[in-house]
């Protein structure tokens, strides 16, 4: 039968190879459709690490460049100043913020291994606040001042990618390559922290130790509020802090409307684009319909013919959906002949062979599904034809 | 009116050439009914669709009012086809997409000739084969007969000189075929209309002027 | 014979509902999606604002500085002292504007917060953008000069601040300074992004000096000139600078810089395919990737059309064959079924435009892109037009051509 079938599609290859050609694009377009889905749906269920609520975020913005001397002094102000407010149930540092694509990256080669991380920095107690989950060693602490070492705290990515079945506490990530580099010690491992928020991937993420006490050049403070701060704080706070250092502008934003925003801004495309592809997959169904539809009508010859030689309507039915199924296998052969470069060459980072699989395999259901809804109502008309009325109609 | 001088015809397919017509010397006079007959797969159809332009002979020549057609090239036949011959086939062929009137006013489509006068000649065409009152209608909604009755219409609105008509009443009950005979028989009689019909029929045969038999691509005196 | 050929084309419309929907569902809904996107571009570059003197001005908004080996290299908008030191230098322009980036910043109006966009500029600013005062004035030279606290609002600030209380002479305040409102002008589109913002005010208000020493920053500089021509001589004046005499103060010893004074098309494609170490803006490349991806999006439903046209035309072999009887030329059925799928194409159109009207009404309805203000204009329906053309032909000529040369002898029997 299968060969059969395979003979009659063959013998109208002309005007099924359009067919053809519109099936593979269709599913390429479903593919990147489900890539999209299945890879945020699935970064969405993996918790971010952190907690968001009652976290606002003081941004600095200095007109000129750091001072070291003099910025270091007003900085500690300010964080006097905002401490007093009595709103302000805990003060932190945090150097790259929450939920916006500010990022620092590093990469260094140790034992001939390239080890690549974001990087970020945050004051002792801060862990403990944003309320991250410590899986081996410990946080920082003041045993770390004064040390010859730097101390850094890495997340569980981390491990898993570069030391798996090791335990890291006490090893060196420092750059052998800089002189004068104080080694950059492990002190503990923790769960996430998720700094670009749901939709990012999961990434090898370090910290550094910031002093509350001696900052350096930091431009963000991290407060958390108790529960109920309204308006009155910010416009309170933003008052101090520009008489104290009017050379800089300020900004503060709770992590929640960085949040919303951020959502906001990966979902808006996402939706444009699952709209356009929904009815550009409509259109292609509606067109197989049709063109299975004319098809059936403009074979009621042979149908008939099938019929007198003893095919029974349940066949006839197979036939047509099974002509359909074997067209859009074809289809989807193509596209997956193309489709499969991209994980091979590594076009996009994010699409890897698991993802790959999945997207494939849920794709082909759809197409398939959607060719059989397609098919079944045009087989269903052949089936309604009685040999001897098919083959009159000439 | 219409001479076939020395008229083959062969079908070439992957590997075998078959001849469906061989050295055929035909000549149909100006209000002649004549009736072509044989048995299926004798080249009947193919003959008919050699007098209609339809298609080219392998060899020999066509000749309409003693022209012989020199090219078979689109420009060149399609205004013979237009202005001399009038088609009617077996399974009627109407336009389902198109009215009644829109059908039978068609040959005049391609001539230049304004709505109104169109209009007008197929209605009175329309009259003629007795359809005045389906004028509005689709063709699927009318019977067999009726529907075939349109078809006549459309092949006489363009004033052709000559009609070919393939098994016009082949798909049509005895009743009904005898209505087409009929009206092709006062058409033939009042119009002076000439005819040739392929039939299978002995009895349409024999109304009509002239039958000619064809067996196996030749003709049978 | 032409009238006929639409009569005709009409009543296939009519007798076959299902596959006039399919068609005109796919040609309306890919229509739509063109048609929004052209517009928004057609926003973005033929800007209706302040910006809509778009071919006298030249925006320089980024600046690349690197060393001689490139280890070291920083790219942002331009600081002050860069400006001043370099951009100050060109002859070219008749006129040059210094402005900051804009600023989100929270104001607080009795007690209740508005966060409004501020940039900080210069009096020249209201020179060389054309906006449309509805009240007042813009700040003189002198207010610029002696920096004083005047301010120029949008409309929205003016109702979010005073409700529909005229708001000149009164102040405005945030970061701790006052300023006196002198003009209310139009909302300013959001892809008007040189123009944009809800507050202007001198940035010789600005409480310290600390910016005049910066030579990376988040200030940009507009270029002016009446005869467009001239702008691109300033913008090779401009990279000749940067080549051979560019001022340059910098603690890392940076000695190279990368920049140029861009039209929209060029500072797009540039930031697209970015290449830190080059003048080029690659905007022929933009310009091929755009027409390449609207193909693309064009090819399914094309393929679509074409799929549905080949079988719509296969099921009338009959007709056809019947037509060439009765002496239709080959031409003349071409002609037809081509008046028949243009006819059907602008039908389409009409309905993609009319929803890509809706759809574009919804986009300035819902501030997804703030302000804007999308228009229809001649070349929006140009390129609409162009589009239903194209579809026409693509869709409709490839299975016409085809069908029309049929023999009329199999034509009749049906076969292909």
């Amino acid at each position: 039968m299968f060969l059969h079938l395979l003979k009659m599609i063959w013998n109208r290859k002309r005007s099924n190879s359009l067919i053809i050609a519109e099936l593979a694009i269709a599913f390429i377009v479903v593919f990147a459709l489900s890539v999209l889905a299945i890879r945020n749906y699935n970064l969405y269920q993996i918790p971010l690490g952190y907690n968001y609520e009652n976290m606002w975020r003081i941004q600095i913005m200095p007109t000129r460049s750091w001072d070291e001397t003099k910025d270091e002094d007003t900085l500690l102000q300010i964080i006097g100043a905002v401490k007093q407010q009595p709103e302000v149930e805990k003060i932190h540092l945090l150097s790259n913020p929450t939920f916006r694509n500010w990022r620092g990256t590093s990469s260094v080669t140790i034992d001939g291994q390239e080890i690549y991380y974001y990087r970020n920095r945050f004051d002792d107690k801060a862990a403990e606040t944003f309320g991250m989950t410590l899986n081996d060693g410990r946080w920082f602490g003041p045993q770390d001042s004064n040390q010859n070492y730097s101390p850094v705290l890495v997340n569980q990515e981390f491990v898993d990618m570069y030391y798996p079945n090791e335990s890291v506490i006490g090893k060196n990530i420092a750059d052998p390559e800089i002189e004068d580099n104080r080694e950059m010690r492990i002190v503990g491992v923790y769960q996430a922290f998720r700094q670009f928020g749901e939709f990012s991937a999961i990434v090898p993420y370090v910290f550094t130790r910031s002093d509350i006490q001696k900052p350096g050049r930091m431009l963000g403070i991290e407060v958390k509020l108790k529960p109920n701060a309204d308006d009155s704080f910010e416009q309170r706070v933003l008052e101090i802090l520009k008489s104290l250092a009017p050379e800089n502008n300020y900004s503060i934003a709770s992590w929640e409307s960085q949040r919303d925003r951020q959502i906001r801004e990966t979902t808006i495309p996402l939706t444009i684009f699952s709209i356009i592809a929904s009815f550009l997959i409509i259109m292609v169904a509606m067109g197989l319909f049709g063109v299975l539809w004319q098809n059936v009508t403009s074979r009621t010859h042979e149908i008939g013919l099938r019929r007198a030689l003893g095919a029974t309507a349940l066949s006839i039915h197979k036939q047509i959906i099974g002509e359909l199924a074997i067209v859009t296998m074809i289809g989807v052969s193509i596209a997956f002949l193309i489709l499969v470069q991209l994980p091979m060459l590594g076009v996009f980072q994010e699409l890897d062979w698991s993802l790959f699989w999945i997207s494939l395999l849920a794709s082909l259901v759809f197409m398939l599904t959607l060719a059989g809804l397609c098919g079944y109502y045009p087989g269903k008309i052949a089936t309604n034809y009685s040999p001897s009325e098919a083959l009159h109609y000439e | 009116m219409l001479k076939l001088n020395n008229i083959s015809k062969s079908f070439q397919t992957d590997r075998i050439e078959t001849i469906a017509l061989s050295n055929i010397n035909l000549h149909i006079e100006k209000g002649e009914f004549v009736s072509v007959m044989g048995p299926s797969g004798c080249g009947k159809s193919t003959l008919l669709n050699i007098m209609g332009l339809l298609d080219q002979p392998s060899e020999g020549n066509v000749a309409v009012d003693d022209k012989a057609i020199e090219s078979y090239q689109d420009k060149h036949i399609t205004g013979l086809r237009n202005e001399k011959i009038g088609f009617i086939f077996q399974s009627f062929h109407l336009i389902h997409d198109l009215r009644v009137i829109d059908n039978v006013e068609l040959p005049l489509l391609y001539r230049n000739i304004s709505a109104k006068e169109r209009k007008a000649l197929a209605a009175a065409a329309l009259e003629k084969v007795g359809l005045k009152a389906r004028t509005h209608h689709y063709p699927t909604q009318l019977s067999g007969g009726q529907q075939q009755r349109v078809a006549i219409a459309r092949a006489i609105v363009g004033k052709p000189e000559i009609l070919l008509a393939d098994e016009p009443t082949g798909n049509l009950d005895s009743h009904m075929g005898d209505e087409i005979m009929k009206l092709l028989e006062s058409l033939h009689q009042e119009e002076q209309a000439t005819i040739v019909m392929v039939t299978h029929d002995e009895e349409m045969a024999k109304r009509t002027g002239r039958t000619i038999r064809v067996f196996d691509g030749q003709l049978v005196h | 014979m032409f009238s006929n050929y639409i009569i005709t084309a009409w009543n296939v419309f009519l007798r076959r509902k299902f596959f006039t929907f399919i068609n005109l569902f796919g040609i309306s809904i890919t229509l739509t999606v063109l048609m929004v996107v052209s517009t928004i571009a057609d926003g973005y570059f033929y800007p209706t604002g302040p910006e809509k003197n778009i071919d006298n001005i030249r925006v320089i908004n980024r600046l690349v500085l690197t060393n001689d080996e490139h280890s070291h290299t920083n790219s942002s908008r331009l600081g002050y002292k860069f400006i001043k030191d370099n951009i100050s230098r060109l002859q070219a322009p008749e006129l040059i504007s210094i402005n900051s980036g804009t600023q989100m910043t929270a104001i607080f109006n009795q007690g209740r917060k508005s966060k409004l966009l501020v940039k900080k500029t210069d009096n020249v600013f209201w020179q060389v953008l054309d906006f449309s005062f509805v009240d007042g004035r813009p700040f003189t030279q002198n207010e610029f000069e002696s920096g004083q606290f005047v301010a120029v609002i949008n409309q929205r600030t003016q109702k979010e601040l005073f409700g529909e209380e005229s708001a000149i002479g009164k102040n405005v305040s945030f970061d701790n300074q006052n300023f006196n409102i002198i003009g209310v002008v139009d909302n300013v589109s959001a892809v008007e992004e040189t123009a944009l913002s809800d507050i202007w005010v001198p940035y010789t208000t600005n409480a310290t000096s600390g910016y005049q020493q910066e030579t990376m920053g988040r200030w940009d500089a507009i270029l002016y000139h009446s005869d467009p021509e001239i702008l691109e001589q300033a913008n090779q004046e401009y990279i000749h600078m940067l080549k051979n005499d560019v001022i340059l103060e910098t603690p890392e010893k940076l000695t190279e810089a990368y920049s140029g004074a861009y039209t929209k098309l060029e500072s797009l494609s540039r930031e697209m395919f970015y290449e830190e170490y080059s003048y080029d803006t690659h905007e022929q490349m933009f310009i091929s990737v755009m027409i390449g991806l609207v193909l693309l999006f064009m090819l399914l439903p094309s393929i679509n059309m074409i799929n549905l046209n080949v079988s719509r035309i296969m099921e009338r072999a009959s007709e056809i064959g019947v037509r060439k009887s009765f002496g239709a030329s080959t031409k003349q059925l071409l002609m037809q079924f081509i008046v028949e799928s243009i006819l059907l194409t602008l039908i389409g159109g009409v309905i993609g435009i009319l929803l890509s009207i809706f759809i574009i009404n919804s986009i300035e309805a819902s501030g997804i892109i703030p302000y804007a203000m999308f228009s229809f204009n001649f070349r929006i329906f140009v390129v609409g037009l162009f589009l239903v053309l194209i579809f026409g032909l693509v869709s409709g000529v490839y299975p016409a051509y085809k069908m029309s040369r049929l023999n009329p002898v199999t034509a009749l029997k049906g076969g292909f």
